[in-house]
């Protein structure tokens, strides 16, 4: 008998940011509890991205924080608990592929890539470009590898950016099936325009003028 | 699969012995034609130091080596900050710039300002490149990880760098280096930034690396690796038909929107040349011998110059773009010939004021530095790709190109080797044949073995 997943917990508490005087995200008080599939919709300007780095600690938010399972996510040892994959490929352009995923692998200090992140390097068959180099992959290329590789560490909140943006429709199907089995052990939160991927999730959040309303 | 390995193993030995090679060389060939002793060494260090501190204070200032790139960011920093400065990125960083350190290392036997050639003093001019190579990255890791409001914590880093600096400096004579001194403030500098980046500021590098994402597009005309690996994906690529692309009724736009790109650069090319031509002036003036004049003229050549070309120069670093608008190759080879151009005046300017600061005829210093801006040019040219690629296409096909493209590369060596025959010849009224055909023979037989241009598949 498997045991139930462990509960993940999302707190924001009077969170806003600024881009100098313009006030990109007001979110007063927000908790999120996991694991499971969220999606993030709202027209472009509406602060998802913003939103998705400041969840991930990657941008300080000018007032309020952001906490996992009560630990601010700005500080540094829970970052290695969250995973996040923007809305272009970001892949190191000197080293091949598989040297890529090797080398994340690597410093999580694991011996196997996750299975999220493995699966997805099966079901996008990027072992055939693994000794590849990015500038040699195309565009849609580059966004699985990136997704592949991000994912090939553990991580309990894993946070994705317009993910299926240059993906083919199979790469789309494949992505959202290993999402939704993902999502039974882990908090996924991504933002998206593609309203098949936003079918699968269990909760839409809707950012308006930075601002959080929910469906 | 093996020829693969050994191809993406031995080709950044290329790169590396084509830097090893060329600037001993040429400083072998300043030793002799120019009459330097030992006794300017110091003179020569000082010189260098005064232009190697603003290199390292700009580098430090991009962020240095350390997070330069949002995958570092995103893959290793977020995982494991204690270990940035041993993370594979920096590692590369550091390798990279104890090359460049070796390589000055080198220098200085080559002139014959050491007493022998011995294996000995090698190894030490090593020692002292890695040891400076060392502390270049350190200082620039102790300066990426202090945030804009911590101004103390920027002097501390600062501070901590020049320290071991100044205890190298005075610890041995600069013409006497065992390099265990420079190679021991190195490793001080860098357990600095070790102990310093446990501490990095996750989000502030961020947002600077994607900051700096732009600025490196907007120098990828010296970014070799990635311009290389476009031209090898290039030759391995699909076989489009290409007069099918170059119909297409962009290209002409995709041209202009370039030039159209000067348009905020006056004020942008104002405000370097405001602040740099009098920084380089107030520094030049306190070192005794220097042409302060000179060198910021110069210098105010090259700002304005590198301004003017960079539109022209954005498009060599497209060999894709090139080989799809053949019909606009002509634009292409004229940018690379006004970046070229540019260059060689500038270095010429600035080779000048060197001679004249050593005391020697400043048509030989003009000689060397038209002869260094002209084997750059050709490197840089090599490297980007021919702007006339479309054109080679049109005369060699698919299957020649490669071919083509391996001779281009032999274009800075044939430089190289006029230059130093031609230095050697104004400096001793006699041909260093030996040198000159040594180092044609050599970068032959290294492409030949090397040819980066070949398939990796």
């Amino acid at each position: 008998m498997n045991s139930p997943p462990t509960k993940i917990e999302l707190a924001i508490h009077e969170l806003t940011v600024r881009y100098g005087t313009h006030l990109v995200l007001s979110i007063p008080d927000e908790v999120l509890t996991g694991p499971g599939l969220v999606t993030l919709v709202g027209p472009n300007g509406a602060g998802k991205t913003t939103l998705l780095q400041v969840l991930s600690g990657l941008t300080v938010p000018k007032t309020g924080n952001v906490t996992l399972d009560g630990v601010d996510v700005q500080q540094g040892p829970v970052r290695a608990a969250i995973a996040f994959v923007p809305d272009r490929p970001v892949l190191f352009d000197d080293i091949t592929l598989i040297d890529t995923k090797n080398h994340v692998v690597t410093l999580a200090r694991c011996r196997q890539p996750d299975p999220l992140g493995a699966e997805l390097w099966d079901r996008f068959a990027l072992a055939d470009l693994a000794n590849r180099f990015p500038s040699q992959l195309s565009r849609g290329q580059r966004q699985k590898a990136t997704l592949a590789v991000a994912l090939s560490r553990p991580a309990d909140l894993i946070l994705l950016d317009e993910p299926t943006i240059a993906l083919d429709d199979d790469a789309r199907t494949d992505l959202a099936d290993a999402l939704e089995t993902a999502a039974q052990s882990r908090f996924i939160i991504f933002a998206t325009h593609d309203e098949d991927l936003a079918s699968t999730a269990q909760l839409t959040l809707r950012l308006q003028d930075g601002r959080l309303l929910e469906d | 699969m093996l020829r693969s390995t050994v191809q993406s193993v031995l080709w950044p030995a290329y790169l590396f012995c084509l830097a090893w090679m060329l600037t001993p060389v040429y400083a072998q060939a300043l030793g002799e034609a120019l009459p330097i002793s030992e006794t300017d060494v110091d003179r020569i260090l000082l010189v260098t130091i005064v232009l190697a501190g603003p290199l390292a204070f700009w580098s430090g200032v991009r962020g240095g080596p350390l997070l330069l790139s949002e995958p570092t960011v995103m893959f290793d920093l977020v995982l494991e900050r204690g270990r940035v400065p041993l993370g594979a990125a920096i590692v590369r960083q550091a390798l990279l710039a104890s090359g460049i350190g070796g390589i000055a290392g080198a220098c200085l036997p080559a002139m014959g300002l050491t007493e022998d050639y011995g294996v000995a003093t090698v190894l030490s001019a090593t020692l002292s490149g890695l040891g400076v190579g060392m502390m270049v990255m350190a200082l620039a890791v102790l300066w990426s990880t202090t945030g804009k409001r911590r101004v103390t914590d920027r002097l501390l880093a600062v501070g901590c760098s020049a320290v071991p600096a100044l205890a190298m400096a005075f610890a041995e004579p600069a013409s006497a280096f065992t390099g265990l001194s420079a190679l021991s403030a190195g490793v001080v500098s860098t357990g600095l930034a070790v102990w310093r980046s446990t501490s990095v500021p996750v989000p502030t590098l961020w947002a600077r690396s994607q900051g700096l994402k732009d600025l490196r597009v907007s120098v990828g005309v010296i970014d070799v690796r990635s311009v290389l690996s476009e031209l090898r994906s290039f030759r391995d690529g699909p076989r489009v038909d290409r007069r099918v692309l170059a119909a297409g009724p962009r290209r002409p736009l995709s041209w202009w929107r370039s030039v159209r790109s000067l348009a905020s650069a006056p004020a942008v090319a104002l405000i370097r040349i405001v602040v740099i031509v009098p920084v380089i002036v107030l520094v030049f003036t306190v070192v005794p011998g220097v042409n302060a004049q000179l060198m910021a003229g110069a210098a105010l050549l090259f700002v304005v110059g590198v301004d003017l070309a960079s539109p022209f120069a954005s498009l060599a670093a497209y060999p894709s773009l090139s080989n799809i608008a053949s019909v606009r190759w002509s634009l292409l080879l004229g940018g690379h010939l006004a970046v070229m151009v540019v260059a060689v005046e500038a270095l010429a300017l600035m080779s000048w004021a060197l001679a004249d600061v050593l005391g020697t005829s400043p048509p030989l210093g003009s000689w060397l530095g038209v002869g260094a801006g002209v084997t750059v040019a050709t490197a840089l040219q090599a490297r980007n790709g021919p702007p006339d690629i479309g054109k080679i296409l049109d005369m060699v096909g698919f299957s020649g190109l490669g071919g083509v493209l391996a001779v281009r590369g032999l274009i800075p060596f044939a430089v190289a080797a006029v230059v130093v025959v031609g230095m050697t010849r104004v400096a001793t009224n006699e041909l260093a044949l030996v040198d000159g055909t040594w180092i044609a023979v050599t970068g032959l037989a290294t492409l030949a073995v090397l040819n980066p241009i070949k398939s990796k598949s």
